[in-house]
């Protein structure tokens, strides 16, 4: 009873409070024009003539001459359709403009560009689909690659394909929930305010002459956070939905596991910090070292599916890949790793050190933390060097 | 009621509570008085269950503070600093904290405001009130719940004389009614409205007694004022034993009649004047403690 008073109190005074709607509103302009400001840049980028980024709809140009294809082609919104004579189809692709070039029942390939390795894969799936349609193979291998760069290049032509395959275009909208990332961190920074003000202006001394636990006083603050951010997420994940940018309310998820990633790690820093300037400081480092993990684990993905589990954000590509148990595979060790944070927080903020002081060195903290969560940390270490064994071998495949 | 049962309390190096043990009555107004840095505070957060001791353990009519989190609703605890949640109004400070404790009705809320006489700015955000304006608030909120047993920790530090007064009014409205730990170095504080009185120094309970009976002791020890020419070394070399408290060449003493004589016949042109005085609680705590420090 007392607990569910707590997280109201909590919430009115979040929002009540002028910085919140200050931010809140700042968050919704920003969210709002960054997705045109998004699409005006991607078109200008991928004109034919300037660099091509693969980063919304019809980004594989290919150069098309009398074929069977053609009106097959035209349907898929990847490619963008050039049609042209068989002269002007060999000059676009020696210019490098198109990315494969299809004439009659022959595809020759630009083998340098990055892209072709795409249309190959799309113009494979398609023509799985169409039995009636023969079509030979050719690679346009002009200039000639030297005999020893062979093997490294088709090692990088095969990542480079894997890669494609996640940056299809309905899903590189999902770059777009990247901004989202502004909601997350606008309820960090409420976290941090919750918890730091009461050390700060010294009522949480009052808070812990109360009849409930500081574990409790400090979860009423992470459930009034985790609900401000819900809304938020929804409201923006609801918007992008009806502009057409999510196709799949599922990709919530992966949004929601690191979110919870990150107020689990922000809760721990609060606990531990004295003040805000010391807060601000230790967010700022974590949250680096945070990103660097979360971005390199999604990155494996491309090398090796392994130990992108780690990173919630591998999470999107294997929604839309439908793979339904790999998703809640992946969705546990982030879970559980904040769920972890949560509940070494809320143990240290139970001990008087963590409000009166001295605190422990955080070097101090790391053999507390360890043995509160042993088993959790014996499972992850676990997974970790059962992928790495695989992980090794796929790297050393790319390097070799 | 409450027995505090040999607490040690130490923060890393510093042992700021030393096997202390206070038995306290019910209905008794409790006077923990020390210099600063005694681990008064110290003593009355362990009793509220705000700092956790080292060693030792706090019972509340037999059960353990830190066994029994619901032994907390029966303490109203007023901190030094009145430490309260600045956006709100009076009125919803003292309904969400009643709340807490499972008591908010609106009915309690303004009976309290008008007791500590703030009734007229109960739509006020907190943070536009005065320091005496919050002390009183947050003494209200200490009541909200109605508790058995207040602990107040300075009530009347930095407070102006008339706002101190009203406070120590308040305090006095609750004796008999509720058993009160008042933590105060004000020696007439504790004076006027303690029924006892614990001198805590460094971390040990020095002296617990009634007020009256404390001075009382003093005066038997026959308490005199010596004023003295403090140039004379070998003079105040002889007094040292004697001393109980000194301020410049004003020397608060325990003599007999025979040192008495002993020192006038010696130092008749050292002393400039002796006479008997009757001891304060402040001789009592300069007697048993360091003094201020």
């Amino acid at each position: 009873m007392a607990f569910s008073k707590m997280i109201l109190w909590e919430l009115k005074q979040v929002f009540k409070s002028k910085k919140f709607t200050f931010s809140f509103v700042i968050q919704f302009f920003v969210i709002l024009a960054i997705i045109p400001l998004f699409d005006v840049y991607s078109t200008i980028l991928e004109d034919p003539q300037e660099i091509v980024l693969p980063t919304s709809t019809s980004y594989v140009p290919v150069a098309v001459s009398s074929s069977p294809l053609q009106h097959i082609l035209e349907k898929q919104p990847i490619f963008r359709v050039y049609t042209v004579s068989e002269e002007e189809g060999y000059t676009l692709l020696e210019k490098h403009v198109v990315c494969c070039f299809i004439s009659g029942e022959h595809i020759i390939f630009d083998t340098y560009n990055p892209k072709a390795r795409v249309a190959e894969f799309h113009l494979q799936r398609l023509l799985q689909q169409e039995p009636t349609i023969e079509i030979d193979w050719h690679l346009n291998e002009q200039p000639v690659v030297p005999q020893q760069q062979l093997r490294a290049r088709e090692l990088a032509l095969r990542e480079i394909r894997r890669t494609a395959e996640m940056m299809q275009s309905e899903q590189i909208n999902y770059s777009t929930l990247l901004v989202l990332l502004l909601a997350i961190f606008l309820a960090s920074g409420i976290l941090v305010d919750l918890v730091v003000s009461e050390k700060e202006k010294q009522t949480g001394e009052i808070l812990r002459s109360l009849p409930i636990s500081p574990g409790k006083v400090l979860l009423s603050k992470v459930f009034a956070v985790v609900f401000v951010l819900t809304c938020q997420i929804t409201l923006w994940i609801s918007t992008l939905y009806v502009l057409g940018r999510v196709s799949s309310l599922l990709s919530m998820l992966p949004l929601f596991l690191t979110s919870f990633l990150i107020i689990s790690l922000t809760c721990f820093v609060s606990v531990y910090a004295k003040s805000y300037k010391e807060a601000g400081f230790a967010i700022t480092v974590s949250y680096v070292l945070l990103f660097a993990f979360l971005m390199s684990a999604s990155t494996f993905y491309v090398i090796s599916e392994n130990l992108s589990f780690l990173s919630p954000l591998s999470l999107v590509i294997m929604i839309e890949k439908g793979q339904h148990i790999g998703v809640a595979y992946a969705a546990l060790p982030s879970f559980l790793v904040s769920c972890a944070f949560i509940f070494v927080a809320v143990k240290l903020y139970g001990r008087d050190e963590f409000y009166f002081g001295p605190r422990p060195s955080f070097f101090r903290l790391i053999p507390f933390v360890l043995r509160k969560t042993l088993l959790l940390c014996a499972a992850i270490f676990a997974v970790i060097v059962f992928n790495s064994v695989s992980v090794a071998h796929a790297l050393s495949e790319v390097i070799l | 009621m409450i027995k505090i049962i040999n607490v040690t309390k130490t923060f890393g190096n510093i042992t700021a509570l030393n096997k202390l043990s206070i038995h306290i009555r019910k209905g008794e107004l409790f006077g923990l008085v020390g210099p600063n840095g005694a681990g008064k505070t110290t003593a009355i957060r362990i009793v509220c269950g705000i700092l956790h001791p080292t060693k030792g353990r706090v019972l509340i009519d037999d059960r353990d503070v830190f066994e029994n989190i619901d032994i907390k609703k029966r303490i109203g605890y007023l901190p030094e600093e009145p430490n309260l949640y600045t956006r709100p109004t009076a009125f919803e400070l003292l309904q969400y904290f009643g709340s807490l404790y499972g008591n908010s009705s609106p009915q309690r809320v303004e009976d309290l405001l008008t007791f500590v006489g703030l009734h007229h700015r109960k739509d006020s955000k907190v943070e536009t009130f005065s320091k005496g304006m919050r002390q009183r608030l947050a003494f209200a909120r200490a009541l909200v719940h109605d508790p058995e047993i207040l602990i107040l920790d300075e009530p009347t530090m930095g407070l102006d004389p008339a706002t101190a007064k009203k406070v120590r009014q308040f305090i006095k409205t609750f004796k008999r009614k509720k058993t009160i730990i008042l933590c105060t170095h004000y020696m007439e504080e504790a004076d006027e409205l303690c029924d006892r009185v614990g001198f805590l120094d460094r971390g040990k309970i020095v002296k617990v007694g009634e007020p009256l009976q404390l001075k009382e002791e003093l005066k038997q020890e026959s308490t005199y004022e010596v004023i003295v020419n403090n140039s004379n070394p070998v003079l105040l070399q002889q007094l040292t034993p004697h001393v109980i408290s000194q301020d410049s060449n004003r020397l608060i003493c325990s003599l007999t009649p025979e040192d008495i004589s002993g020192l006038l016949s010696e130092y008749q042109e050292e002393i400039f004047s002796i006479r008997t005085i009757t001891p304060t609680l402040a001789d009592v705590f300069e007697r048993y403690t360091h003094g201020i420090q």
